[in-house]
């Protein structure tokens, strides 16, 4: 669940004055070390994930825009495909990062542009508290499934090295009940639905008195086949696809006076191919970016600050579906400013300039203020307004046949305002809520149509509006011997399209496809000496699949429950987990005619070492 | 708070108990397939599972929707393609469920499903008992036992198949896909027993009342051949008139025939009518095409309406739009996603055409 994010160090709570950010609890992630981070965030949050079903893809939806306006990055740096502009999240294992922070809405501009709905950073850090800590945690469950995480952390005060390496492997052949293929329901099991994965990370930290630098690199390659959805026939053989990232950072860091300095210079290269022997496509593509950053940070006064940053990606295609080799450069300034104008107020305003090539495109702007009413409560007033854009991804321009080099950046406009309020009743229990209101206005949206020739082609047709509540609560308690909290959360969201220019105003006003309007969710955890448990459950409200909003996928509730023990030596400690999926056995479908595991089970072992 | 929140919990909870798992279609519509009208299969999107069958009645003049879901209460299938009738039961081709859904032609109440078929694309009847398929990606056509609606044989022909028109004791078979030959089926022994050079892609075919078969070729995708319209004397079998279309741009398709099988019409940017003793092609459209998307044609067989599907973007609901015979707009009705093959039930019991 969603905890709000806690300010320490250098921060002080003006530096995202406006803006609505969160973090996953960190004890709430390690239990989902064996997960995806598509089930992390799926379970612990109201972002809507799109997905295939296990091990297939999964995408973000934030705020009802589309899987390319959320965007996901590493240490700040983006991992969105440029040739698809999505993520699959289903690929990381949520056990590889440290923190994942959330940013809404225009708040995600502090990190990238074009994340419309926002904004989800990875992060992964040494600890520098000089101990060395080794964890190893296998897991097996249910239909197969196998995986093991590796985590070796070691240094002193002023070196560190962080080595993960992690496997999964699973068949994923669960049973459903098919009542779609024949005049009688019968069970049938998933075929073709396996997926292989590893990924290895190492970090390197080096510190002194002003200065830090890293050095970070990250691999992981994953093959899957893919399975077809139960109303289409199989395809022998099958499907496939395998993906291989290889992502590497280098970072300094100095802070002298009142200047903070920060460089990072990343590679990242992903490669992407696909195969379907039956249709005789073997679909290659790989990409490879190159970024420099880097950010100056100066505080003037108690109570001015700017921020200087400028950014370069260069980025190269290299696929068998473009005409030829594409090359894209993009080269961002910005200047932001923090102000804390009295005790009780803060603002900052951001300013973003971007040159696409050779073109310098429309300025961009966040203004954010916040509201502190009473010096001694943590009362919240957050208001933001934004002007986004996000550069067509390079499929949208070069995919052959359709592609439209001529396309212009999508633009967004958007608004919140959000009420925080946390009440510390006593040293062992507090109440924490928080209720916002979000409107985006969407324009020169990119859609594929069919064009004059046989194939379909990309322009800038949609306008979309999309506006919403959420609301979140989170009661905790704690003592010596035990602890208890519950979080619940609702998230309502209207997703529209309002101007559509191609000739068809069928949907014009229609909720968006694939968008549900209601999500909730609720986790209750109870850690009792040794003994813990949790149960979450989440609901998804129904999502329309044309868009004449004549069908729908049905809405679904699926709960999870963990009991685990933990036990502990002097330097060791052991954790053993047993976790029942979807306990009430939910037959539902996240994409039509993907079937979803009924009840399935986890069972994981920890072994941890620190000295 | 207390309250709410556990109220909440249990709206949450309560959801678990739903039952229903697969999409739901909204405002379904009281079907209505008595009297003569006109079906409609809907191909609906790749892998979306939203192809279904529309009816218009002529008794009414409406459309009715979902018939084959409204009946069967679950959905047809993905990229339902061709349809075709045999006697009281209909035969409905889906093309990406490799099946072949068998109704009765009056309800359209489920009567068997045929599966396995591999990309099945159009089906016609050699005999009372014996059918042919033809397939998007086997080099076989797979032969159906209609007594006992399964698969008996399969007839290897080297090629993919497209349509199919049998006369007398021949199936003549159109290899679409790269494909430039009509291969000939003897239906008595299963054997090819010759084949036809015509033009590139031949993608649709129709017999004139002298028993010639005419071939439309619409060029390849990728326009790289001109397209054809190939006239072939089916007892001699040899090629007897070609019309070469005269830009690599122009792309017909969807060749149909009156009744009395002496009009041809297809598609090219609008519909075009053309005699079978004509000496060149139309040069201008019966119906232009203008603001629509045609992407199916259909002649009334009794009254020679002529009636044409409008995909509009492909995304979102067509139409099916009835024409006279002088090419006038007589009426227009919203159909499901991809509204594709056209069939006439011309008489009230259970002909379908």
């Amino acid at each position: 669940m969603i905890k709000e994010v806690e300010i320490k160090g250098k921060s002080s709570w003006n530096d995202y004055a406006g803006i609505k950010m969160t973090r996953i609890d960190s004890s709430l992630k390690s239990a989902y070390d064996q997960h995806t981070l598509a089930d992390l965030i799926s379970d612990n949050s109201l972002i809507y994930i799109k997905t295939y079903g296990s091990g297939g893809l999964a995408t973000l939806s934030f705020r009802g825009t589309g899987s390319g306006h959320t965007q996901l990055a590493w240490n700040s740096v983006n991992l969105n495909n440029p040739m698809t502009g999505q993520f699959d999240l289903s690929l990381v294992p949520a056990g590889l990062v440290d923190d994942v922070s959330i940013f809404y809405g225009g708040g995600s501009m502090c990190i990238n542009s074009g994340g419309f709905g926002g904004i989800i950073d990875l992060e992964t850090k040494p600890d520098w508290s000089g101990k060395t800590l080794i964890y190893i945690n296998p897991a097996a469950g249910s239909f197969g499934n196998y995986s093991g995480l590796l985590k070796i952390k070691t240094g002193h005060a002023g070196f560190q090295s962080v080595t993960k390496a992690y496997t999964r492997s699973a068949e994923n052949n669960f049973s459903y009940l098919n009542n779609i293929s024949g005049n009688e329901p019968f069970w049938e099991t998933r075929r073709n639905n396996q997926i292989s994965q590893t990924g290895f990370l190492q970090e390197l930290y080096y510190k002194n008195s002003h200065n830090t630098y890293s050095a970070r690199f990250w691999y992981q390659s994953a093959n899957r086949n893919l399975p077809v959805p139960i109303i289409a026939s199989a395809l022998y053989p099958c499907e496939k696809q395998n993906d291989e990232s290889l992502r590497a950072m280098i970072t300094y860091e100095t802070s002298k006076g009142s200047n903070d300095l920060s460089l990072t210079a990343a590679f990242i290269s992903d490669k992407l191919n696909y195969k379907n022997e039956v249709v005789s496509v073997d679909s290659r593509n790989n990409s490879e970016r190159l970024l420099l950053k880097g950010d100056l940070d100066r505080r003037i006064n108690k109570l001015l600050r700017v921020q200087f940053s400028v950014s370069n990606e260069l980025t190269r295609i290299r696929t068998n579906n473009y005409a030829d080799e594409k090359v894209r450069n993009m080269l961002s300034g910005d200047g932001l400013i923090r102000v804390t104008l009295t005790r009780w107020l803060a603002g900052r305003f951001l300013v973003r300039e971007i040159l696409l090539d050779k073109k310098f495109l429309a300025p961009d702007f966040s203004i954010g203020t916040e509201i502190k009413p009473f010096t001694e409560k943590y009362y919240y007033i957050k208001a933001s307004f934004s002007k986004n854009s996000k550069v067509p991804t390079l499929n949208d321009m070069y995919w052959s046949p359709g592609g439209n080099p001529e396309l212009e950046n999508e633009n967004g406009f958007l608004s919140e305002i959000t009420l925080d309020l946390t009440n510390i009743i006593s040293n062992s229990f507090s109440i924490n809520n928080d209720f916002t209101l979000f409107r985006n206005n969407l324009k020169n949206m990119i859609q594929w149509h069919p064009g004059e020739s046989y194939y379909w082609e990309a322009d800038n047709l949609n306008d979309v509006l999309t506006s919403g509540i959420e609301a979140s609560v989170c009661v905790s308690y704690s003592s010596e011997r035990m602890s208890a909290s519950m979080n619940a959360g609702y998230t309502y969201t209207k997703a529209t399209s309002t101007d559509f220019n191609n000739g068809n105003t069928l949907s014009s006003g229609k909720q968006l496809i694939y968008n549900p309007a209601n999500q909730a969710n609720v986790l209750l955890r109870v850690g009792w000496q040794r003994f813990y448990s949790s149960f979450n459950s989440y609901y998804t409200g129904k999502r329309f699949l044309t868009a004449d909003n004549s069908q729908y996928l049905p809405q679904y509730t699926i709960s999870d429950l963990k009991l685990g023990l933990r036990f502990k030596a002097a330097k060791t400690s052991y954790d053993a987990g047993f976790i029942i999926e979807n306990i009430f056995n939910a037959m539902y479908q996240n994409i039509a005619y993907y079937p979803m595991p009924g009840r399935n089970y986890l069972v994981t072992v920890t072994f941890q070492l620190i000295k | 708070m207390q309250r709410t929140l556990l109220f909440a919990f249990l709206i949450i909870i309560s959801g678990s108990c739903i039952k229903e798992t697969d999409p739901v279609i909204i405002d379904l519509n009281d079907s209505y397939l008595s009297g003569k009208g006109v079906f409609v299969v809907n191909e609906g999107n790749f892998r979306s599972g939203n192809g279904s069958l529309s009816f218009f009645s002529y008794d009414s003049l409406k459309i009715y929707n979902h018939v084959f879901l409204d009946i069967n209460k679950r959905p047809l299938g993905d990229i339902p393609y061709s349809m075709n009738v045999l006697g009281s039961k209909a035969y409905i081709v889906v093309n990406n469920s490799d099946k072949i859904e068998v109704v009765n032609g009056n309800d359209m109440k489920s009567v068997a499903v045929i599966n396995g078929i591999k990309s099945p694309r159009y089906i016609s009847f050699v005999s009372d008992t014996k059918a042919y398929v033809t397939s998007l990606y086997s080099d076989s056509i797979t032969i159906i036992n209609l007594l006992t609606n399964s698969v008996s044989g399969y007839i290897d022909i080297k090629k993919t198949s497209e349509s199919i028109v049998a006369l007398y004791s021949d199936a003549y078979v159109a290899s679409w896909i790269n494909g430039n030959k009509i291969m000939i089926i003897n239906t008595l022994n299963g054997r090819v027993t010759d084949s036809i050079t015509v033009g590139r892609e031949p993608e649709s075919m129709v017999i004139d009342k002298n028993e010639n078969l005419w071939v439309l070729c619409n060029g390849g995708w990728n326009r790289d051949y001109f397209a054809e319209l190939i006239g072939i004397n089916t007892r001699t079998k040899v090629i007897e008139k070609r019309f070469i279309f005269p830009f690599k741009t122009d792309s017909p398709t969807c060749l149909r025939i009156d009744k009395k099988g002496e009009t041809l019409f297809y598609l090219q940017n609008g519909v075009r009518a053309m005699k079978i003793d004509a000496e060149g092609l139309p040069s201008s459209a019966l119906i232009p095409g203008h603001d629509h998307n045609f992407y199916k044609l259909g002649v009334n067989p009794e009254n020679s309406e002529i009636f044409v599907t409008d995909v509009g973007d492909y995304t979102q609901k067509g139409y099916l739009i009835r024409y006279s015979i002088a090419g006038t707009i007589i009426s227009s009705y919203q159909t499901n996603i991809i509204p594709g093959s056209i069939y006439f039930k011309v008489d009230p019991e259970t002909d379908i055409q």
